[in-house]
């Protein structure tokens, strides 16, 4: 090896991060530009997440919550529309909750991006759907449901009495819902759903995740305490496919056209490891002959 | 000396034992006590959230005083502490047009309120079909002034429209309330740049610190790297072609069989080893060994 190369490959470790945030903004940009179109292939995990959903009653009543703010927005956002369309799609009867402050805005979004579509334009506010708005407490609410919804949610997110809404004329605790689907970015999140509602009341539940979250989810996906899980937005996009596969949706979504994006990018750090990894090691032999 | 020390034990022993005995004894008054005790816990998260925000202000606004290093970003937190306080409790905005009739001139009205609220003017024609006793426009209004405007120009085209205001509360969620503009404007671009910044440090930090120093350190880099590619649908595509005796290989496999087994099993350690921790440090709350909830080591 020349000496000249030698030199490259040990200047390479003192590589200006600047560069590198340069390569990794033009490598995500482009897919954006020129989507690319890589075939989604569902996974395990999110099939079961889908399936689980898809095979409850006709007749069934859902609890979705939500618990992420704009920051994880790009990941969950996708898949609450996908879940959401999936329920109204199934004709399910959907209640909607949120732990998390910024949930609130995140529900009204995702309810008015869906609600939006002509297929969903028959659905009528406090009959197929209500949206109960936020209630500070994490678990403690939870907890609560568990007995009483109107005992914590005295109001829905319109600011109707409860007592007014059709929807929840049937529905006393979370034991009456026949399955529970949190949207979780942390704490409170799905763990919690599981801990508190999910397993004491025996109530089947799934989630949908940041990816960074689904390690500390995956031993209740194990258990069978969870119905699989959507993890991240690659499995956001699973679900997309999921949902064209059934019939159920025909074009591919928000999470489909950024995967093309993230597989870039997931590449070019990839490179980056082997690159700086060929550059310590070109160091480290000059090191041992001097 | 007894009211600051033997009372608070005392009473988190005694709320500790009922609480801990009425997840067994499903009979009253055990059965209810979760829902009063969920009740109390709001109740005292409240005063906790008071307490906080005197606490925010007092420790920013110190700063801010004193003028110390970085006042200024107190400062903004100070400013922006009370921006939310007065968009979330005194001015909501939020004001939009009932309408009680579209009037004679119905094909104005639709193509205005089309033009309006961003949506096809066959979905305005069908939804104002019916209006009962009275039908929202779908767009709200920062102040009076701006609705005012419309309500003279359907007004004066025969439209029977009423300006209302949402009620407080359900102006959180709202578009076209300040407590919104807030959220839309500030929160969203602000919470949105410092997670997507990650992308850049995460590609930078795996640069220069996944390096194959040892076994244990090349097995990490392998198991991450499986897991970068084999998640994306790239993975897919770069191992679709082996053959079928070859499938074990295939990125996406193998990246669903890191994360289900030696990924799950480390977790459920964690998580086990978390799960005793609780279980020992209640018991030590509960029985006052553990006494720093008072501020005592």
């Amino acid at each position: 090896m020349s000496s000249k190369f030698n030199t490259f490959l040990q200047n390479l470790d003192r590589l200006d991060r600047r560069i590198i945030f340069l390569i990794i903004g033009l490598v995500v940009l482009f897919p954006l530009l020129v989507p690319l179109n890589l075939p989604v292939e569902p996974t395990g995990l999110t099939r079961d997440a889908f399936e689980a959903i898809h095979n409850l009653p006709d007749d069934a009543t859902v609890l979705i919550s939500f618990e992420y703010g704009p920051s994880t927005k790009p990941e969950i956002h996708p898949m609450a529309v996908s879940v959401l369309r999936h329920f109204f799609a199934r004709g399910y009867k959907v209640v909607v909750m949120c732990l998390w402050p910024d949930g609130l805005f995140m529900a009204r979004e995702a309810l008015d991006e869906v609600l939006n579509d002509e297929r969903f334009h028959d659905l009528v506010y406090g009959v197929d759907y209500v949206n109960l708005g936020y209630r500070p407490g994490n678990e403690a609410v939870i907890k609560g449901i568990t007995k009483s919804f109107a005992a914590n949610f005295t109001v829905d997110s319109k600011q109707t009495d409860i007592s007014l809404i059709p929807l929840m004329n049937d529905i006393r605790t979370v034991a009456d819902v026949d399955f529970i689907f949190s949207l979780s970015a942390g704490y409170p999140g799905a763990i919690e759903w599981v801990l508190y509602a999910s397993d004491p009341l025996q109530i089947p539940v799934s989630s949908g995740n940041a990816s960074i979250q689904v390690n500390q989810l995956l031993p209740y996906v194990k258990s069978g305490q969870m119905k699989g899980v959507i993890a991240g937005m690659p499995g956001a996009a699973e679900y997309e496919a999921l949902m064209v596969e059934y019939g159920l949706w025909n074009t591919r979504g928000e999470a489909a056209k950024s995967m093309d994006a993230q597989s870039i990018a997931h590449l070019v750090i990839v490179l980056f490891i082997i690159l700086g990894n060929i550059a310590y090691y070109a160091k480290r032999k000059t090191q041992k002959k001097y | 000396m007894f009211l600051k020390r033997q009372v608070p034990l005392a009473i988190v022993f005694i709320v500790g034992v009922i609480m801990l005995l009425s997840w067994f004894i499903p009979h009253e008054p055990f059965a209810n006590l979760e829902i009063h005790a969920t009740q109390w816990f709001d109740i005292i998260a409240s005063f906790a959230m008071i307490l906080g925000a005197l606490n925010l202000l007092k420790l920013q606004g110190r700063k801010v005083i004193r003028r110390q290093k970085g006042w200024f970003y107190s400062l903004a937190a100070v400013l922006g502490f009370f921006l939310t306080l007065t968009f979330g409790f005194f001015f909501k905005g939020g004001y939009y047009l009932e309408v009680k009739d579209v009037g004679p001139n119905a094909p104005y009205f639709n193509q205005r309120v089309s033009e309006i609220t961003h949506t096809e003017v066959d979905a305005v024609e069908r939804a104002f079909t019916k209006i009962g006793e009275g039908k929202p426009i779908n767009r709200n209004f920062y102040t009076h002034g701006g609705v005012l405007k419309l309500y003279n120009e359907l007004s004066s085209k025969g439209a029977v429209v009423e300006i209302k205001q949402l009620p407080w509360g359900s102006h959180l969620q709202e578009r076209g309330t300040f407590y919104s503009w807030i959220f839309y404007s500030i929160f969203t671009p602000l919470t949105s740049t410092m997670f997507a910044l990650l992308a850049f440090f995460v590609a930078s930090a795996s640069y220069r610190a996944f390096k194959i120093r040892n076994l244990e350190a090349t097995i990490l880099l392998a198991a991450g790297i499986i897991i970068m590619i084999g998640r994306v649908p790239l993975g897919a595509y770069l191992t679709g072609w082996l053959p079928s005796w070859l499938q074990w290989l295939h990125l996406p496999r193998l990246q669903e069989w890191i994360y289900q087994y030696p990924n799950a099993a480390g977790a459920r350690a964690i998580m086990i080893g978390i799960g005793l921790g609780i279980v020992g440090t209640s018991l030590r709350v509960i029985l006052g060994i553990e006494k720093s909830f008072m501020g005592e080591k």
